[in-house]
Order: structure tokens, then sequence, then C-alpha cells
């Protein structure tokens, strides 16, 4: 069995991202190059972080 | 610890962030205003890039979250019907979730709502909330998420308007290298060596 979510959650997940990686990224530095380098490493992080969350549920879904 | 930001001259209102100096001005007038509406505490100190970032990016979410629950997501409430600790969190966006405070005070006294009746006022009963969720399918709950980060992520806002930036995290080899010249070559020779 595969763990699936409709894509309409998915999508709602992106604004939140960038909501968030801006915010984060904003609040690290100062100058605008480094802010836009600190929100793509929060929003990839943030997403490799979920997709780690989604990996658990699926091995879980597999092994119970 | 990489620092980002620290005090320039021994000045309250001057730091120093990315290697430049940056004036805070009154730092606990900036937080309250940070506080009260996203954006408006960096306008004062004249951050208008972090400015223009935090409101639309806040104000959005917070929009947006009302919007997916048809406006029904912000209220306070603290009875049998429902505690609503969420609120707690949609509160950091100020000025925007006031009006919930004050129609939940109002309620309280037991008069007429100040706006209308279904504008951030608290369910009447637990059918009404069912109500809300069964009307919005996912939207209510995903709308209090929306708020509520806007809330936190404001709280973030706040701090950086009163302190400056955040140090930006350290890998831990790179603390541990800082704190033992002993591995750099070019460090002269302990007592011990």
């Amino acid at each position: 069995m595969v763990v699936s979510m409709s894509i309409g959650y998915l999508v709602l997940y992106l604004p939140l991202l960038a909501a968030v990686s801006m915010v984060i990224g904003a609040t690290r530095h100062e100058k605008t190059a480094l802010i836009l380098d600190q929100v793509v490493r929060t929003a990839v992080w943030i997403t490799s972080f979920m997709l780690g969350i989604y990996v658990v549920l699926q091995l879980v879904s597999w092994f119970v | 610890m990489v620092k980002s930001a620290s005090k320039l001259n021994g000045s309250d209102s001057v730091i120093t962030a990315d290697g430049e100096p940056l004036d805070l001005r009154n730092r606990y007038l900036a937080a309250a205003l940070a506080w009260l509406i996203p954006g408006a505490g960096h306008y004062y100190q004249r951050r208008y890039f972090k400015s223009a970032v935090f409101s639309i990016c806040i104000f959005s979410s917070f929009v947006l979250g009302m919007f997916m629950a048809g406006g029904r997501c912000v209220y306070a409430s603290w009875n049998e019907t429902e505690k609503r600790w969420q609120y707690v969190l949609q509160a950091g966006i100020g000025l925007p979730a006031m009006p919930a405070a004050i129609q939940a005070w109002r309620a309280r006294s037991g008069e007429r709502p100040l706006w209308s009746e279904s504008f951030m006022t608290a369910p009447q009963s637990t059918r009404d909330l069912d109500d809300w969720n069964a009307n919005t399918a996912s939207g209510f709950d995903m709308g209090t998420l929306y708020t509520m980060v806007a809330g936190l992520l404001n709280i973030l806002v706040v701090f950086d308007a009163y302190a400056g930036p955040l140090p930006p995290p350290t890998p831990k080899k790179k603390q541990r290298d800082k704190q033992s010249p002993v591995n750099d070559p070019a460090s002269p020779p302990g007592p011990d060596q």
C-alpha cells in the first residue's frame, strides 16, 4: 500500500512553505542575497524533513 | 557560535548585522509596532525590504487561512463549548486578531457583538462548530493552521525588530573548529606541545 494524499492538500503546503521560509530567512540576515540564500536552504530543509516523515509513514504502512 | 548581530560602539540601538551597522532606533517601540502590524516595526526602522517581506508573507498567510475557513477560524473562547488555545498563537499577529478578543469580551459581558454576528465570534454550541467543520470540509482546520503559523511567524519578526537578525545556525563541526585552535597549523604551539 502506498500512503497517498490529495494533490489539493499538497498545493496548500506551498504558500505556507513560501511564507515560513521567507520569514525565517529574513529574520536571520539583513543583506538581500544572504536572505534569499537562507530562504532556499530553509525551504529545502523543511521539504526534506517532511519527506522524511512521509518515508517513515510509508514504512509504517508497509510493516504494520 | 557565529554572531550575525552585535552591539556597535556600546550604543544600545546600533548593532552590526552581516558586517554592517544597523540602527534599530527605539527598539521597544519597533517591537510593539511589529507585534501590532506585521512589518510596521521594520518600516519604522527603515528596513523597507524586510518590512515588505514580513507584511506580505504574514498577512497573506492570515488572510488565506481566514478565507479557507470561511472567516470562522479566528475567535477567542474559553468555556465548556471550547477551550480555544489556538487563539493564543493567532494573537501573535497583533491587531488583525484583536477583534476576536473584543467579541469574546463583549459576549462574556452579555453584550451584542461589536461587528457582525459571524465576524470572529465564538461558536454558541458544539453543533455550530460541527457545522463550520462540515461546511468548509478541512478548510476550518487548515485555516486554523495558517493563522496560527502567521501569529508564530510574527513573534520571530518582533524579536528581529527588537534585537536584529538571529545568529544563523552553525554546524557543530565548525563550532568545534572555532573552539579548538589546536587544529589550526597557523596557531602558535601551546605549553604542552
